[in-house]
């Protein structure tokens, strides 16, 4: 919209220079800039039904006069309500309700404005079919979301984004006279609308069906229940009623003034106060201020007057009764209250204010009385000098004034305020003024809210709530307790997380939900046009930023020189948008829902180029060696940059350079990630940057081992076999990686022991070609693999090696340690003899240094080693070590591999039922993460010590409960050799020795010495107890050479000494 | 380890939707042993079956009659308090303000499509309703006879415990099947933990007469209850999630049972449903158990 400059109101044009329209006398808004700011606004259709019929059926004089008065119904009841017509299409009229200033009422103010002019219809059409023997019918469609407003000086508004189509094609859908809303319109109505639901619409332009709403009528809004107890609010409730209770005392009035931000409970603690037994019987008037419409100044004291029982009549007659001065007081009043026009001597503010004064004195000594004002950061001047005239000067009264107003937009109040007690303590000793400041709720607070507030009816429908529905693999529980951790302590904010006031389920998109936005955008747009370029820059930036961060993303802006932004910093810190945090220049959002909102109504043109300058920034400093506490950083700006920049402007000549520089930080910091052992956040680094990644790039070989990796050690099975088809899809034209990707299938068949999905011709029997490192290191892992699960300990041990050959040729680190620390891990069941196997562990441990995940495995292996050497404290020590690091990193499997190692050093030390009860525990919880093979041969050792320490009954019931899952070796071994020496207790003496039989000549097929030696050990007892003792005496020795040829002393003692002891009559 | 799985302490999580662990399309079903009657089948139990003649109660937020995926209701009430604090239960339109009853009946519907369906409306706020409307129009259908009546609500209130106890075993002697949906969170709430009612909770698999006995009670069957397809007031569906969606498939396929074999008691109506159930019925696979 161009050309001359038309008033909002009565679209008459303007002078240049006007301020206030010459026609009706509505300021004229000028924007200070042309902004390109995502905003919430609220857009309103109107048109009229059959308007064809009317042209032709009326005179066209007779149109004009009543198109006339139909059009300036719409204006009035639009512009009262501080929406903005942005024109007239045809007959249809279009508004905008928050186009220049977010208000968190916008959507209900349309609403109300849309039902003001329907009704308004009803008394035009008696005048018009009587007059002309026609009607008006209009039909309405309103609808809220983002859009870019596009404000040239002077000219209006130019609304552009969906939510315009979204208004229109709802009016063309709408039946006669009735007012469609969108569903983003709908919840945030919810609490003054009552609406039914319409079947959901098909529009014109649109792929999905729309939820849309009837309007049936408004609510009164008065008419607020508090379901839920008030909470975390006992001082603050405390400190007013005594304060009440001291006015009364005194009869001197008093003035409590209530700050906090939005939504953070001011009006529900008034409520609470109003409602408590101390204050029942007191007469409760109120006035609330307004950011809108018209009569501002004095429109609160008018509802105060009002709020009267009997109204204007009963203000008169105390006035009437009580007063000397009466009828002046009187007059005074009604022209504050527009009841009456000023005659010739006109009335002064000061004169207002006295009347007023004398009237809140005169109830005041009638019974006790309390004059609440709501939301004082809109009040004129005027208005705030008349309430501190009023609690000055009431002498002789019981009288309380309660004040609220919101702290972040409260400057003047809270000035007001603080004067307001200095003026009112020097004047009067007795009167008092106290302002109460409501924090947020701490996070204890807030849960008992939310639970409370996730159960409010006494009985409830038990559909899901839409906070579960987020996401839906979440268990309720927890989706609560993320609303717990987002609601920034704010009691409204927590009820419109959780609420879903109408639609079940249906996927709440990403991101702020609008009700909230709506809130906090209203304090966006009000904030210095310097402050909000600030946060802006400080939001794209993240939750914590720095002076200097802010600095460096200001270049584009030139007013923002360094002590502009320095003092809008310390100003935002003062109003607590931001506090201290961390570094010497670093703040924090004070309220993350802010900063997530700036962040989402910034234009992403603008983030996109501030995201790159920031990962440029931190490019930079990473180059100044501080690469480790910048981790992540630069990868997650250029990954924003790129998804903006792709959404904003697909065809951007910057965008591929872009999209691989993001595709490689993130994929670098995966693999940071990945060495750490952080798991989850390596799995979606590399997921995200594999997106990004192009087709055919020969990184998609790696990404696949390393995400599927990734996946293995959290125990999600499906997706890390999801993460080989994905890397070979995009790969797959590259027969080196169709080959790794082979080998990478079987090795989680293996290691699950879930085989399918592998196609039955996929044995790698054909070797990869001689060159292709990578694979030959991977199929020698699986070789490794195959070998220990077959009990083959010394050639896995030898296969890891020739691994570890093709790692080093690699120079591939990750693999390099992967694979070192799984030889060294080998060395413990192999026939490596004990000493070899120490000395690995401490060069690992010198190699790996500091690293304290890959740490784990290799102090477990020590320990287990130092244990069978007979150093039973050093390696309880280890265990002890290992637990520990386990325990901090929140590594769930090297905590239970230090359960069973400890199992092992008890067992060693002869506390059986101690090391049976470690090993149950270790059973549990890999039974827990899926590994049910492990889990099982840890089953199999318990139940083994069990036995040991004379439970046959606890051990039979463990034998019993055993998972129906093929058994690894080393435990079918340890089972038969256990269930022989059960037979032979129960003296089934042939069943003993065929088990016993069994059992040996499965010993062919392991060479791990230590268990060898162990179930030779238990053949020779059964042999013994079955009375075989030659045998006995001969299954003895080969145990002891077992332990002898690894080096384990401690069980090669126990043998020894059992052979020392004379049995039967050899 | 050795107990069987209602012998267990009791889960710290309801069975839920699949958040709460519930039997789901990524996990197989728990193992347990059954004895098992051989005549009965899901073929024997509702093959061929309609609905026709049985009559299902919608007790929830009332129900709109106009919707075609519900078609036309039987009778259509609602619970009103008066000035005294006494509720009462006066006709009224088949009009639902909340969308919740009318998924319900939708699904009732899908499953069983010529059973009558009426409604009563407690749920009087929306999704909630008071404890007092709940017992008024609960005790109402009891008194009416209805076959089935699906209650896809629950309250925590304890205090209401003790009447709702006293009512669903009256429901139970006056052979009214009462098909309860448990509460969507870990908390202690009724009816749906009593075991006179067929308490459900939701699986997320797609198939509406597939359904779960679940052999770690308290709730006794998972029923489809994730992204269900439900009727939306006014016409046309949306996908919803939740209990409340699960409760009614199983008294859809009550409605179908009874049709065929009307003169079942409630304890027999349940053990058909663990008969039929599709981790029960499939060890059986005999002749008669042929695919539906």
């Amino acid at each position: 919209m161009s050309g001359p400059v038309r008033c909002p109101g009565c679209q008459s044009p303007a002078a240049e220079a006007a301020r206030f329209c010459s026609e009706c006398g509505t300021p004229l808004t000028r924007p200070e800039r042309v902004s390109d700011s995502r905003k919430i606004v609220t857009v309103l259709f109107i048109d009229l039904v059959g308007s064809t019929e009317l042209a032709e059926t009326l005179d066209p004089e007779a149109l004009r006069l009543t198109m006339d008065r139909y059009y300036s119904a719409c204006t009035a009841a639009i512009t009262e309500r501080g929406g903005v017509v942005e024109k007239f299409i045809g007959d249809a009229v279009m508004a905008v309700f928050g186009a220049f200033v977010s208000n968190r009422d916008d959507a209900f103010r349309a609403v109300q404005a849309a039902c003001v002019i329907r009704d308004a219809l009803v008394g035009l059409n008696v005048d018009l079919e009587r007059g002309f023997g026609v009607r008006l019918d209009i039909h309405t469609g309103i609808a809220t979301g983002e859009a870019v407003v596009v404000a040239a000086p002077g000219a209006g508004a130019r609304v552009v984004g969906d939510v315009v189509h979204t208004a229109a094609r709802l009016q063309s859908n709408a039946e006669m006279h009735q007012i469609l809303v969108s569903d983003a319109t709908a919840r945030l109505v919810a609490g003054g609308v009552r609406m039914e639901a319409v079947a959901p619409l098909r529009l014109k332009g649109k792929r999905e069906l729309v939820t849309a709403w009837r309007v049936v009528e408004l609510l009164d809004g008065t008419l607020q229940d508090d379901l839920l107890p008030l909470i975390g609010r006992d001082a603050e409730l405390g400190r007013l009623l005594a304060t009440y209770a001291r006015a009364r005392q005194d009869r001197r009035c008093a003035l409590v003034t209530v700050l906090g931000s939005v939504g953070i409970g001011k009006s529900r603690l008034v409520r609470e106060f109003l409602a408590a037994p101390a204050a029942a019987g007191a007469a409760v008037l109120r006035g609330t201020c307004q950011a809108y419409g018209v009569g501002l100044t004095y429109r609160p004291v008018a509802e105060v007057v009002r709020s009267l029982p009997g109204g204007w009549a009963e203000a008169v007659s105390v006035l009437e009764a009580g007063h000397p001065d009466a009828r002046q007081a009187i007059r005074a009043l009604s022209v504050a209250l527009e009841l009456h026009e000023e005659d010739g001597c006109s009335v002064g503010v000061a004169e207002i204010a006295w009347a007023f004064r004398c009237l809140v004195e005169a109830l005041g000594r009638r019974g006790p009385l309390i004059v609440v004002f709501e939301d004082l950061h809109w009040a004129e001047p005027t208005l705030l000098s008349l309430i501190g005239e009023v609690v000055g000067g009431t002498a002789d009264s019981e009288v309380l004034v309660v004040c609220t107003a919101r702290s972040e937009t409260a400057g003047p109040v809270t000035a007001w305020a603080g004067e307001l007690a200095a003026s009112v303590t020097s004047q009067s000793v007795t009167s008092q003024s106290v302002v109460l400041e409501l924090d947020p709720l701490t996070t204890a607070q807030s849960r008992v809210l939310v639970a409370l507030l996730a159960e409010q009816g006494e009985v409830t429908a038990q559909s899901a709530p839409a906070a579960t529905a987020v996401r839906s693999a979440d268990r309720t529980d927890e989706a609560l307790e993320r609303i717990v951790q987002e609601c920034d302590g704010n009691p409204l904010f927590a009820e419109l997380l959780l609420e879903s006031p109408f639609g079940d389920g249906d996927v709440r998109a990403e991101g702020v939900p609008t009700t909230v936005r709506v809130l906090l955008a209203a304090w966006l747009d009000r904030l210095p046009a310097t402050d909000r370029e600030v946060l802006e820059r400080a939001a794209c930036v993240g939750g914590t930023f720095t002076l200097g961060d802010v600095r460096a993303l200001a270049a584009d802006s030139p007013s923002l020189t360094d002590s502009v932004l320095e003092d809008s910093v310390h100003r935002l810190d003062h109003s607590r948008a931001v506090h201290r945090s961390g570094a010497a220049d670093g703040y924090r959002f004070t309220r993350m829902l802010a900063r997530d909102t700036l962040y989402e109504m910034t234009s992403k043109a603008r983030r996109a180029t501030w995201h790159t300058l920031l990962a440029d920034r931190a490019g930079e400093r990473a180059g100044d060696s501080c690469a480790d506490l910048l981790d992540g950083e630069p990868a997650h700006h250029l990954e924003s940059a790129c998804r903006l920049l792709n959404e904003v402007h697909p065809g951007d000549p910057r965008l591929p350079a872009l999209t691989a520089r993001a595709a490689r930080a993130l994929v670098a910091t995966g693999y940071r990630a990945l060495h750490r052992r952080d798991l989850p956040a390596a799995v979606s680094l590399l997921e995200r940057g594999r997106a990004l990644v192009p087709a055919g790039d020969q990184e998609h070989r790696t990404l696949a081992i390393r995400i599927s990796d990734a996946y293995a050690g959290l125990g999600r099975w499906d997706r890390a076999r999801q993460a080989v088809d994905e890397g070979e899809r995009r790969n797959g034209g590259d027969p080196w990686t169709r080959r790794t990707c082979a080998i990478l299938r079987q090795a989680l068949a293996l290691r699950s022991g879930d085989r399918s999905g592998l196609p039955d011709n996929a044995a790698p029997d054909v070797g990869p070609e001689p060159r292709d490192d990578l694979s030959w290191c991977r199929l020698h892992q699986l070789t490794a693999f195959r070998g220990f699960a077959d009990g083959r300990i010394g050639a896995a041990e030898s296969a890891m090696r020739e691994a570890l050959v093709r790692a080093r040729r690699l120079g591939d680190t990750y693999e390099e340690d992967r694979v070192l620390a799984s030889v060294c891990e080998l060395t413990q069941w192999s026939p490596t003899p004990l000493g070899e196997g120490i000395a690995l562990c401490d060069e690992l441990t010198a190699r790996f240094g500091t690293d304290r995940s890959l740490l784990i495995p290799i102090l477990l292996t020590r320990a287990r080693l130092l244990a069978l050497g007979g150093r039973l404290d050093d390696a309880r020590e280890g265990v002890r070590q290992a637990r520990g690091y386990a325990d901090d990193l929140q590594l769930t499997l090297g905590s239970v591999a230090a359960e069973q190692v400890a199992g092992l050093v008890e067992s060693l030390a002869g506390a059986h039922a101690r090391a049976a009860l470690h090993y149950a525990t270790a059973a549990a919880r890999l039974g827990g993460l899926g590994q049910l093979t492990t889990a099982a041969t840890l089953a199999v050792y318990a139940a083994r010590e069990q036995f040991h320490s004379g439970d046959t009954a606890a051990c039979t019931a463990s034998l019993g409960a055993l998972a129906a899952v093929p058994l690894e070796r080393r435990a079918q071994l340890v089972l038969l050799a256990l269930r022989a020496r059960l037979s032979a207790e129960r003296a089934a003496e042939d069943e003993a020795v065929a088990t016993v039989e069994e059992a040996v000549a499965m010993l062919a097929h392991t060479d791990d010495p230590c268990l060898t030696g162990d179930v030779w050990f238990e053949v020779a007892q059964v042999l013994e107890i079955v009375g075989r003792p030659e045998a006995a005496r001969r299954a003895a020795l080969s145990a002891l050479t077992n332990f002898t040829a690894k080096g384990a002393g401690l069980p090669a003692a126990g043998v020894r000494s059992w052979l020392a002891v004379p049995r039967g009559r050899a | 380890m050795s107990d069987p799985p209602w012998r267990r302490p009791t889960a710290a999580w309801t069975p839920g939707v699949p958040a709460f662990g519930a039997t789901t399309s990524t996990r197989a079903p728990e193992e347990f042993r059954a004895s098992l009657v051989d005549d009965v089948s899901p073929e024997w139990s509702w093959g061929g079956a309609t609905g026709a003649g049985v009559r299902v109660c919608v007790v929830d937020s009332g129900v709109d009659g106009g919707h075609p995926l519900v078609g036309r209701l039987d009778r259509s009430v609602t619970v009103v308090e008066g000035s005294d604090g006494t509720m009462t239960v006066v006709d009224c339109p088949a009009a639902d303000l909340a969308g919740h009853g009318t998924a319900c009946a939708g699904v009732i519907r899908s499953v069983a499509p010529e059973a009558s369906v009426s409604s009563v409306r407690v749920l009087t706020d929306g999704k909630t309703g008071s404890g007092a409307a709940l017992i008024a129009g609960l005790s109402w259908a009891i008194d009416e006879g209805f076959d089935v009546i699906n209650l896809s609500l629950a309250t925590t209130q304890s205090k209401l415990s003790a009447a709702l106890h006293d009512l669903v075993d009256r429901a139970y002697f006056r052979r009214s099947a009462l098909v309860v949906s448990a509460h969507n969170r870990p908390v202690n709430s009724y009816p749906w933990s009593f075991s006179s009612v067929i308490s459900v909770a939701s699986h997320d698999e797609a198939d509406p007469l597939t359904y779960y006995y679940n052999p770690a009670p308290p709730v006794e069957f998972h029923a489809r209850g994730v992204r269900v397809p439900v009727a939306w007031p006014g016409g046309g569906t949306i996908r919803s999630t939740g209990n409340s969606f699960a409760a009614p498939h199983i008294a859809g396929i009550c409605a179908l049972v009874l049709s065929k074999h009307p003169w079942l008691t409630p304890f027999q109506l349940k053990t058909v449903l663990f008969l039929s159930a599709s981790n029960v019925a499939g060890r059986i696979g005999g002749a008669h158990d042929a695919p539906l």
